[in-house]
C-alpha cells in the first residue's frame, strides 16, 4: 500500500541579490534583484507502507527542502503531493496528526519539563487514547528501559538519551509516518547502535513508514532496505539498499602512513599496481600532506590485503587506515553511471 | 467548535501548569521581577503625585482621574504581559532556527507558540493594576453597578486585544527582518501613550492616536466613557470591532510570516 | 603603555563596529526619542496651560522641555547594554572565555560600553542635540559653560557605566536579570530628573536627590546648559559629586567583584 506519492515535486525559492557597499544598499531598497533558486526540482517517487528509506544526499542537496514539503510545513511550487490520503501543506492540522518528526540537533520536547510530564502533554495535544499510551509507555520500558529516564528535565539529558527520548515521543501516538533527520548525528558508535535498535524494532512492531535522512552511511546500511539519493534538487537515484550495497558495500579506502614520500609518484605506483593486479577498475590514488597515500579499491575486484601485503613490501608503512567509501564519492561514482 | 475550545482551553492549563512548575526552580528570578514590575508603576504614579504637588488638574482630570486612566492602562496591558509574553523570544527562536516544531504540531500555531510561556511577574501587575484603579475609583466616588462592571469588561477586553494585536504585528517582522526587537520595544512604547489624557494632544496627533494607531481605545476612551460620561463620543462604540479587526489582521500577517519564514531554508 | 591600551581600544573598536549593524535599530530609536519628546512637550504644555503661570517651581515651559529632552538623550546616549551582556555571557558560559583572557573584566567592558557610546552620540545624540539647540536656542547658556557640560558628561558616564556595571555583577548570583535592570531603568529615570525636573519635588526631597547618583548623571549636566546663574562654587560642588561617586562606585565595584568571581569559580559556571 502506497503511503507517499510524489510527483514531478518542485520548490523553486526567490532570493534576493544582495549587491556591496552603501550605494548597495540603497539600490537593494528600491531596486531589488532576485534570482530563482531550483531547492528542488522535479522528484517523483512512492513510498509504501512499512517501508524505512534512506533520504541521502550532500548539503544543499534539496534534502530538507523536500522533507518540510512532505511534512507540511512548506508549499511546493509546483508538482503534486498526497500523503496518507492528505495534502500536507493544505491540510497541515490533520495531516500532523498521523505523522511524526524527529530533528537531529532540536527538540521537540520542552526543555524545562521532565521527560515524562512531555509525554503526557503529547497526549493531550495528538488525544492519544489512555490504552495506547499505556501500551506504548510498556512498550518502551520492555524493550529498551527508558523509564529509567522519565524523570529527568529534557535539558539534563545526554545527547544519547535525549534522542531516544525523541525518537520514543515521536511514536507515541502511532503515527503512519515518521521522518527522523540525522537522528545519530554527534553520537558515539556505541550509543548509534542503541538508537538504530530503537528505530528498527519500533519499525518492526508497529509496520511505521519511516523516512531517514542523514550522512551516515552507517545509519543506511543497518536500518534502510531502500535508498533515495538527491542532489542538486534531483532525484539521481532510488533503489535498494542491496544493489547500493553491492556496489559501494565493496568499496573501501585504504588511507597508509608512509613517512616522506615525496619522491613518490603516483603516476608508478599506479602502473605497478596495475601490471601486478590487472584490476577491472582503475584503483584512485590520492596523496595528502606528503604523508598520506590513499586509495580506493573495490574489494569485489581485488582483496585489500593483497594490495596491503605488496604495498607493505615496497614502502615503510607507520599506520594504516580502512574506511568505507564516503558519500561524496557515491554520489560522484553515481553520476559516473556506477548505479546504472 | 465548542469542542475545540474546550480542547485548547484544557491543553492551556496543562502546558501552563506544567511550565510554572518548571519556573519555580528559579524563584529568586520569579520574586526580583516581581519586585521589579511593581516598582517599575510605583514610580509610575510617583511621578503623577509629584505633578499634583505643583498644578491641581490637567483641563478636568485630577489626579484620581489620571490614576484611573493609569491603573485601566495598566491592566489592559496586563493580559499581553501574561499570555504573550514568548513573541519577545521569536526572533532567537527563528534565528536558532528551533521554531519549525511549532509547524509540526497538530494545534494552531499561534495557540502552540503563545502557550509555551506564561509571564508569571505579569500576576504583580495584575495585582497592583487592580489596587489602582480601586483605590483612585473610591477618591473619585465611583459607583460600581452591574452594567458598569460588564462595560468594563467589555471595554477592558477590547483594549487589551488592541495592544495584544500590534504587538503580534510587531513580533512578526521577525518573520522577515533579522533583527526585531527595535520595532517590538517601539510598539511596546506606545502603551505609555495611553497612559495620559488623549486630550492634551493637538488635533493631528489625537486623530493619529484614533484612526492611525488606535492607542487612544487603550485607556483613554474607556476611562473617559467611565469617568466623564458626558464627554464622550460615537467613537467608543468602534472599540471592539477596532480590537477584533486588529486581532485579525495580526494573525494573518503571523500566518503569512510563517509561510514566509518556512520558504527561508533553514 | 599605549600597548597595554591597545587592546581595549579594539574592543572600542570591535563593539561600534557591531553596534553599526543594526542600523535598523537606530532607525527606530530616533523615532522613539521623537515620539517620546512629542508626548512629553503636549503633556508640558497642557500643564503650564492648566496651572495659568508661566513659570513653575522656578521653570518656564522651554526650560522645561529642554531639560528633559535632553536628560532623555543622555539616557538614550548612555544605553549600553553593558548588564546585558555581562548576563548573556554568563548564562551562555562565554564568561569563562572571558575570564581567561589576559584583559581586566572591568575595563573591557568599559571599553565595550564606550563604543556602544560613541556610535549612539554620532548617531542619535548630535542629531537630537542640533534639533534641541535650534528649537530653544533662547533657553540653552552658550558660552565656558559647554565645555563644562561635556566634561560633566564624561563624568556622569563614568557614573551610568558603574552603577550597569554592578547591576551586570548581580547576574553572577541570579539567573535573569530582567527584575533587576528595569527597576534600575525606573529608578534612574524618576530620581534623576529624567522623567520630572528635579525642582518639581518637595524641597527637602529635591535636597537628598540632588546629591544621589542617579542626579549626578543628568540633573548635573543639564543643569549647565539651561541654568544661568551658576557660580564658581556650584561647579565645584557639582564636580565634587560626581567625582565621588565615580570614585566611590568604583572601589565598590572592585569588592563586589572579588565576592561575585568566587561564585562562578564555586559554581563552576
Amino acid at each position: 500500500m502506497k503511503i507517499i506519492e510524489l510527483e514531478h515535486l518542485s520548490k523553486h525559492f526567490k532570493v534576493l541579490e544582495r549587491r556591496e557597499g552603501l550605494k548597495g544598499i540603497v539600490k537593494d531598497l528600491f531596486k531589488p534583484r532576485h534570482k530563482i533558486v531550483k531547492a528542488v526540482n522535479g522528484i517523483s517517487m512512492d513510498i509504501n507502507q512499512g517501508e524505512i528509506v534512506g533520504f541521502v544526499g550532500p548539503n544543499g542537496a534539496g534534502k530538507s527542502t523536500t522533507i518540510k514539503m512532505l511534512s507540511g510545513v512548506l508549499k511546493p511550487t509546483s508538482g503534486n503531493l498526497l500523503i496518507n490520503n492528505y495534502l500536507p501543506y493544505k491540510q497541515r492540522k490533520d495531516y500532523v496528526k498521523n505523522i511524526g518528526v524527529v530533528i537531529g540537533n532540536r527538540t521537540m520536547l520542552w526543555w524545562d519539563l521532565a521527560v515524562i510530564e512531555s509525554f503526557k502533554l503529547l497526549k493531550e495535544i495528538y488525544q492519544i487514547s489512555d490504552e495506547v499510551y499505556k501500551e506504548n509507555l510498556e512498550l518502551y520500558n520492555k524493550f529498551f528501559n527508558l523509564n529509567a529516564l522519565y524523570s529527568t528535565p529534557v535539558r539534563k539529558l545526554s545527547l544519547g538519551q535525549k534522542m531516544l527520548c525523541e525518537i520514543a515521543a515521536s511514536f507515541l501516538h502511532n503515527p503512519k509516518l515518521i521522518f527522523l533527520d540525522e537522528p545519530t548525528i554527534g553520537l558515539d558508535v556505541a550509543v548509534k547502535e542503541k538508537v538504530r535498535k530503537l528505530i528498527i524494532s519500533l519499525n518492526k512492531i508497529k509496520k511505521t513508514t519511516i523516512i531517514l535522512t542523514t550522512h551516515d552511511i552507517g545509519d543506511i546500511e543497518e536500518l534502510c532496505q531502500r535508498i533515495i539519493l538527491i542532489d542538486h534538487g534531483k532525484l539521481i537515484y532510488d533503489g535498494s539498499i542491496r544493489k547500493f550495497n553491492q556496489i559501494f558495500g565493496a568499496y573501501r579506502t585504504l588511507t597508509l602512513e608512509l613517512g616522506n614520500i615525496d619522491e613518490i609518484s603516483i603516476e608508478n605506483i599506479n602502473k605497478e599496481i596495475d601490471e601486478v593486479f590487472k584490476p577491472k577498475e582503475p584503483i584512485i590514488l590520492k596523496k595528502k600532506e606528503n604523508i598520506w597515500l590513499t586509495l580506493t579499491i573495490n574489494q569485489d575486484d581485488i582483496k585489500l590485503m593483497d594490495i596491503f601485503n605488496f604495498l607493505m613490501k615496497k614502502f615503510p608503512v607507520k599506520d594504516i587506515k580502512i574506511e568505507e567509501i564516503e558519500l561524496e564519492r557515491v554520489i560522484k561514482e553515481v553520476y559516473e553511471g556506477g548505479l546504472k | 467548535m465548542l469542542r475545540n475550545l474546550i480542547f485548547y482551553l484544557k491543553l492551556y492549563f496543562k502546558i501552563t501548569g506544567q511550565y510554572i512548575k518548571a519556573r519555580m526552580q528559579y524563584r529568586t528570578d520569579f520574586l526580583i521581577s516581581i519586585i521589579g514590575i511593581i516598582f517599575t508603576n510605583i514610580i509610575g504614579i510617583l511621578f503623577l503625585w509629584v505633578l499634583s504637588l505643583s498644578i491641581p488638574s490637567i483641563g478636568k482630570w485630577k489626579i484620581d482621574h489620571l490614576m484611573f486612566l493609569y491603573g485601566f492602562s495598566l491592566l489592559a496591558v496586563t493580559p499581553l504581559q501574561l499570555f504573550f509574553d514568548h513573541i519577545w523570544m521569536l526572533r532567537y527562536r527563528l534565528q536558532e532556527g528551533e521554531f519549525i516544531k511549532y509547524y509540526l504540531k497538530p494545534l494552531n500555531s499561534m495557540f502552540y507558540y503563545i502557550s509555551e510561556v506564561f509571564d508569571l511577574k505579569g500576576l504583580g501587575q495584575l495585582g497592583f493594576s487592580i489596587g489602582i484603579l480601586i483605590y483612585s475609583s473610591i477618591k473619585i466616588g465611583f459607583e460600581w453597578t452591574f452594567l458598569i462592571v460588564i462595560i468594563f469588561i467589555l471595554l477592558l477586553f477590547s483594549a487589551s486585544l488592541i495592544m495584544i494585536s500590534l504587538m503580534i504585528i510587531a513580533a512578526s517582522t521577525a518573520f522577515w527582518i533579522t533583527n526585531s526587537y527595535s520595532v517590538l520595544a517601539f510598539v511596546f512604547n506606545f502603551k505609555d501613550f495611553s497612559k495620559y489624557p488623549l486630550s492634551i494632544f493637538n488635533t493631528i496627533f489625537r486623530y493619529f492616536f484614533t484612526f492611525v494607531i488606535p492607542i487612544g481605545f487603550v485607556a483613554f476612551y474607556p476611562t473617559t466613557l467611565l469617568v466623564f460620561p458626558e464627554d464622550i463620543n460615537a467613537t467608543i462604540i468602534l472599540s471592539p470591532f477596532i480590537g477584533i479587526a486588529l486581532f485579525i489582521l495580526a494573525y494573518s500577517i503571523w500566518k503569512k510570516g510563517m509561510n514566509n519564514w518556512s520558504g527561508t531554508g533553514t | 603603555m599605549l600597548n597595554k591600551y591597545k587592546k581595549y581600544f579594539l574592543i572600542t573598536k570591535n563593539s561600534i563596529l557591531t553596534t553599526a549593524t543594526y542600523r535598523f535599530h537606530f532607525f527606530f530609536s530616533i523615532i522613539s526619542s521623537i515620539l517620546y519628546f512629542i508626548i512629553y512637550y503636549f503633556l508640558w504644555y497642557s500643564i503650564y496651560n492648566s496651572s495659568g503661570n508661566t513659570i513653575l517651581n522656578g521653570m518656564t515651559f522651554s526650560q522645561v522641555i529642554v531639560y528633559i529632552c535632553l536628560a532623555y538623550s543622555i539616557f538614550i546616549l548612555f544605553k549600553t547594554w553593558t548588564e546585558w551582556g555581562i548576563s548573556r555571557n554568563i548564562i551562555s558560559g562565554q564568561i569563562m572565555m572571558d575570564l581567561v583572557k589576559p584583559y581586566n573584566f572591568h575595563q573591557a567592558n568599559l571599553a565595550n560600553a564606550l563604543g556602544f557610546v560613541l556610535f549612539n552620540f554620532i548617531c542619535i545624540t548630535i542629531p537630537v542635540f542640533l534639533i534641541i539647540f535650534t528649537m530653544f536656542n533662547s533657553t540653552i547658556i552658550f558660552g565656558i559653560n559647554l565645555i563644562f557640560f561635556a566634561i560633566s558628561l564624561c563624568f556622569a558616564f563614568l557614573i551610568s557605566f558603574s552603577i550597569d556595571y554592578s547591576i551586570g555583577l548581580t547576574s553572577f548570583y541570579t539567573e535573569s536579570i530582567w527584575g533587576i535592570s528595569i527597576t534600575k531603568e525606573v529608578v534612574i529615570m524618576a530620581l534623576s530628573g529624567t522623567l520630572i525636573p528635579l525642582s518639581f519635588f518637595p524641597d527637602s526631597i529635591e535636597l537628598i536627590l540632588k546629591f544621589l547618583p542617579f542626579a549626578a548623571m543628568y540633573h548635573i549636566p543639564v543643569n549647565i546648559v539651561i541654568n544661568s546663574t551658576l557660580s564658581i562654587l556650584d561647579y565645584f560642588i557639582m564636580f565634587s559629586i560626581q567625582l565621588f561617586w565615580i570614585i566611590f562606585l568604583i572601589i565598590l565595584n572592585k569588592y563586589f567583584f572579588k565576592h561575585a568571581i568566587k561564585v562562578v569559580t564555586i559554581n563552576g559556571g
